[in-house]
This record gives C-alpha cells, sequence and structure tokens, in this order.
C-alpha cells in the first residue's frame, strides 16, 4: 500500500512540473477559441488553480473511495475507462502469454535434454532473432506478409478472433524467444546439480528425473521469469495495442499522454503498481508452495 | 582376474576426451570384500568410481573392460550396461545432501529409485522401509520419509542413502570419499554402516578417500592411486603397516604426521612406469620392467 502511494504522489509530481497545460489542451481539442477568462476559467472547473499538495490531497481521498476523478477528454470517470480497457488487455495478455508458454515450455525442454544437437542450435538461432527484434518490427513485418501480402487477416484489431491474431503474435514472438532461451538454462541448470547424476545411479527413469525432479526445481526461477512478463503485459503493450489499434491499457495511456490527461495516466500508474503488487505477493506464494525451504525462511 | 570375483577391473583406461584419467587398472573384487583406494586430490580415484558405474555420459572408457558376475560390461549396449549397472551397483557420493533432490520427499524419491528397478511394491514399502531403518538404527521412518534432505544433516544424509542401497539390494557399492564431508563424531557411525552392509547384506563397496585411517577401520584390501594408475594393491594390514612402494610410503609418512589427511605429491616425483607385480601373497606393487 504504501508502495502504491509513493508512487502515485510521484507520478503526480512528475505531471505537475511537466510542461504543457491540459486545460489548454482540452480547450483547443473542443475547437474552442482560448482566450485569458476561458483559459482561467476551464483550469478553475478542473481544478488546476490548486496548490498542488491540495490537489493531490484530494485525489488520493478520492483515490481511496475508488474515485480516480474523470477523464479530461470526455469527462468519463478514469475508473470505468480503465475496466474497460482492462477487458481488451486481459484478452490480449492471457492470449498472448498462453501462445508463448505452450511454445516455448516443451521447446526450452527438448534443447535442454538434446543440448548442442542440430535443434537445439536450430531453435537457439530463432529465439536470438526473436529475442533481438522490437515489438514494432515484428509488427510491421507481420503486417506487410499478413495483411498486405497474402491478405489473411484483417490490418485494424477488431474484437473478433481474427482480429486478435496479429496483436497476439507480435506479442507472444519476443516473449517466446526470451522464455526460450531463459528457460532451457534454467533446465541447464538444473540437468547438471548432482541430484540428477545420483537420481540417474539410481536407475530412476530419465521421464521421472526430468518431470518430477528437474522441471519441479527449475520451475522456480522460472515462475518468476513468467511473472515479470504478465506484470509487463497486463500494464499493456504500448506499441503493439497502438499499432493495430486494439483498444487496451497500452492504448488508453498512449492517448492519454498525448492529450495531457492527467487523471487518466494516473489511474493507469495506480493500477499498473497494483498489478505488479499482487503478481509479487502470488509469486511468493507459489515460491513456498514450490520450495519448502522459502516457507522456513 | 581372480575366480569368485564379483567385480574384475582388466587394464581400464578411462577420460574426459583430452587424454586418460585413469591408465591400465586392473583389480579384482571379492564377493563381501571392502576395498579401499587411497590417494591425492586428482589422482583419479572419482573417475574410476565413475567409470565402474558407466550411468553417465562422461568419463569415456578408452581401453580394457569391467566384468561385473561374469558378464563383460563394457561390451554391453548404452541402455543394457546402465539397466544393469544401475540393478547391481550403488553410488555414494561424497555431499551426502547433493545426491537427493533437496526438496523432494525421501518417500518420493525412494519410491522413485526403487520403481527404476522394480523393486517397488506399495502394499510391502513402509514395512520394508521400516525394517531396514530400524536396521540402521534410523529412527522414526515415517517422519524421515516425510522429511526433504535439505531438513537433515549431512551424516543423516549418507546413512540414508546407505538405506536405499540397503533397499534396492545392489551387491556392489561404490562410495565416493563418504565419510570426507562429515563431522568426526559421525564417520565412524557412517564407516559402521557400511561394514554392516558387507556383514548382513553380502555388499562389496569400493571407496575411494583421502582418510587412511578409515581405509584402515574398514578395509580388507587397500589400493594407492597415482596419476591414474594403482601403485600398490594388497591387504590393508600390508600395504598400511608394511608399504612397498615410495609414493606410499612417503603418503603414509606424511599423513601420520599431518592427522590423517594426503598430503600433495606430485606425479613427477615418482615413476608410473612398469607393472604392477606380486611382491608377497595377494600384495601387489608398481615395479619398472615388463612382468
Amino acid at each position: 500500500m504504501i508502495i502504491v502511494i509513493g508512487l502515485s504522489f510521484l507520478t503526480y509530481l512528475l505531471m505537475y512540473i511537466s510542461p504543457g497545460d491540459p486545460a489548454l489542451k482540452k480547450l483547443n481539442a473542443q475547437g474552442i477559441t482560448v482566450s485569458e477568462e476561458t483559459l482561467a476559467e476551464a483550469r478553475h472547473d478542473m481544478g488546476l488553480d490548486k496548490p498542488f499538495l491540495v490537489r493531490y490531497g484530494q485525489w488520493l481521498a478520492g483515490a481511496l473511495h475508488g474515485d480516480l476523478g474523470n477523464s479530461y477528454k470526455d469527462g468519463l470517470p478514469v475508473a470505468q475507462k480503465l475496466v474497460h480497457a482492462l477487458r481488451y488487455t486481459l484478452i490480449l495478455s492471457s492470449a498472448s502469454l498462453a501462445l508463448a508458454l505452450i511454445v516455448a515450455v516443451p521447446l526450452a525442454v527438448l534443447t535442454a535434454v538434446r543440448k548442442n544437437g542440430v535443434f537445439d542450435y536450430i531453435v537457439r538461432f530463432l529465439s536470438f532473432i526473436g529475442n533481438s527484434m522490437p515489438n514494432f518490427l515484428i509488427s510491421v513485418l507481420l503486417m506487410y506478409f499478413l495483411c498486405v501480402k497474402l491478405k489473411l487477416l484483417p490490418v485494424i484489431a477488431d474484437e473478433s478472433v481474427r482480429g486478435l491474431i496479429l496483436p497476439c503474435l507480435a506479442l507472444s514472438i519476443p516473449i517466446c524467444a526470451q522464455f526460450i532461451r531463459q528457460f532451457r538454462a534454467e533446465i541447464l541448470e538444473q540437468l547438471g546439480r548432482e541430484y540428477v547424476a545420483g537420481a540417474v545411479s539410481r536407475g530412476v527413469k530419465p521421464s521421472v528425473i526430468l518431470f518430477k525432479n528437474v522441471l519441479h526445481n527449475a520451475a522456480i526461477p522460472i515462475l518468476t521469469i513468467i511473472a515479470l512478463s504478465v506484470g509487463t503485459l497486463l500494464g499493456g503493450s504500448v506499441v503493439v495495442e497502438t499499432i493495430f489499434r486494439w483498444q487496451g491499457l497500452g492504448k488508453l495511456v498512449m492517448d492519454a499522454i498525448t492529450a495531457r490527461d492527467y487523471p487518466v495516466i494516473q489511474g493507469f500508474v495506480i493500477f499498473t503498481s497494483c498489478v505488479y503488487v499482487l503478481i509479487n505477493l502470488l509469486t511468493d506464494l507459489c515460491y513456498r508452495r514450490l520450495d519448502p525451504r522459502i516457507e522456513e525462511v | 582376474m581372480n575366480n569368485g570375483s564379483i567385480l574384475t577391473l582388466d587394464k581400464l583406461s578411462a577420460g574426459y576426451g583430452t587424454g586418460d584419467v585413469i591408465s591400465e587398472v586392473s583389480f579384482s573384487l571379492r564377493q563381501d570384500e571392502i576395498l579401499c583406494i587411497a590417494g591425492q586430490s586428482g589422482c583419479g580415484k572419482s573417475t574410476l568410481l565413475r567409470a565402474i558405474m558407466g550411468v553417465f555420459d562422461l568419463p569415456e572408457i578408452t581401453g580394457g573392460s569391467i566384468t561385473l558376475n561374469g558378464t563383460v560390461l563394457t561390451e554391453l549396449p548404452k541402455k543394457q550396461r546402465r539397466e544393469l549397472s544401475t540393478r547391481s551397483m550403488g553410488l555414494i557420493f561424497q555431499n551426502p545432501g547433493a545426491a537427493f533432490n533437496p526438496i523432494r520427499s525421501y518417500e518420493k524419491q525412494f519410491r522413485e529409485a526403487l520403481s527404476g528397478c522394480g523393486k517397488y511394491d506399495k502394499s510391502t514399502f513402509n514395512a520394508v522401509v521400516e525394517e531396514v531403518f530400524s536396521r540402521l538404527g534410523l529412527g522414526d521412518a515415517k517422519r524421515i520419509l516425510r522429511s526433504c534432505p535439505y531438513e537433515m544433516s549431512g551424516g543423516m544424509n549418507q546413512r540414508i542413502a546407505i538405506a536405499l542401497t540397503m533397499l534396492m539390494g545392489q551387491r556392489l557399492l561404490l562410495a565416493d570419499e563418504p565419510t570426507s564431508a562429515l563431522d568426526a563424531g559421525i564417520r565412524r557411525q557412517v564407516a559402521d554402516e557400511i561394514k554392516l552392509l558387507r556383514d548382513e547384506n553380502g555388499v562389496s563397496v569400493i571407496a575411494v578417500t583421502h582418510d587412511l585411517a578409515l581405509a584402515r577401520y574398514i578395509a580388507d584390501r587397500v589400493a594407492i592411486m597415482l596419476g591414474g594408475r594403482i601403485v600398490e594393491l594388497g591387504s590393508s594390514e600390508d600395504v598400511i603397516s608394511a608399504p612397498a612402494h615410495p609414493y606410499t610410503r612417503a603418503l603414509i609418512g606424511a599423513a601420520a604426521q599431518l592427522g590423517g589427511s594426503l598430503p600433495e605429491f606430485h606425479g613427477a616425483d615418482f615413476s608410473l612406469e612398469g607393472t604392477l607385480r606380486e611382491v608377497a601373497s595377494g600384495h601387489f606393487v608398481l615395479t619398472e620392467g615388463s612382468a
């Protein structure tokens, strides 16, 4: 809670000292001729004429009661806008994460077990490429081949499954490449441990060693890697959501930054920090479940 | 080499791809015999054990043969060799806790090991384990089975590893420095359990060690290794009380001064040429010239 309040204060302060006037932006966007009086009136209506600490205090009091204020841009409650965008982000994040895991886990296991084989080299090379390409480049390449050349999918994502495919692929490919490399390294680290040699010398079946011992023990660092990705995904992928016009949190916050829509930005920061805190908590609980030594510490 | 032997090594050489670490090692191990192999660090003792076990990718055997109960292991296909080795031989590691998955319960790991060698019977599992644990004086079997290795002391982990060897019914135990990581108090207990394994279960043991006191205490015969070769082999009385090879004499003299542990000697200080010759009944010494 202290972390979240601290973050909210920092964000509020950063927006306060950053250049640009939200009232002016709003009036310009509405096509109103801006005079000194109208600007002062708009600033008063938006509460921008109050001292910084008073504004922050009022915002914090409202936030603690679930009121994150209203958007400067369209006057809608920030919480409502966040919930609407979250739905899209959840769909995209869960699909991308599921796809990345479905591909990465078996490939990481196979490449670790067949280390330095042909298959390992091919997968490592491809994952290196996938890991090195930025999201926007993958998005553009996917659009070019799947939309422009082959005309298989729509350029602008709609709510259908077909609309989900491109942003999902664009997000999944780098995550999957990163997962393969990191999971493989963790599995190899476990395979080199002496307990594996002990199990081999006792004649324990290779499948039992791999699935019940090695993968279980490797699951702890793997969980950390996944948790970090979940946090990033749920925070919204600004680039991919903007390119494919996917109405998720990333696009919402990008639009809010462009329009100096401070309440939305502030609400987004609070939401993202809550997500990170929650994911950390869940990860800690999973650690305890997976490794009894952590429980004792 | 000898009739009635459980294991025979004939000019065995092995290494890790960059030259042999052990070279032309030959000896036989009789049923119910404890053979201790002593030597300083890096002389090839652990490599020898791993080569005999033969279930790991390395070391690679580059020459000679290993015969177990009449079957030449080095001629078997890899899979068959592994199956036979794990059914017949148990391996105890230097670091007692590390040979088991630290966060998996002993019960699960015992079941997995027994299933692997086809000796797991759900209905009798608890009773059999309790019986073996009580023979070793290990205490509450149910509590130990529920525990994970990280919860146990080094000595306890080593004793549990010995108990598992008993449960698996393996006829040959390969012990890699079985007491070196343990407190002085528990060393004697583990040494007694290795002897018990031999006395009550007829298990033959090859133990590599730095500890000449342990060798004298448990071994029927002692082999001294230097630079990947056996330089002296004989009864523990002959080798430790009347050493014939200059390296063995230097080792025993220095170990006595330093309180039992082996000092470091350079292989170049002693000749490793020649073959093992029998200088007295059952007492072999590496001597220059052909046999």
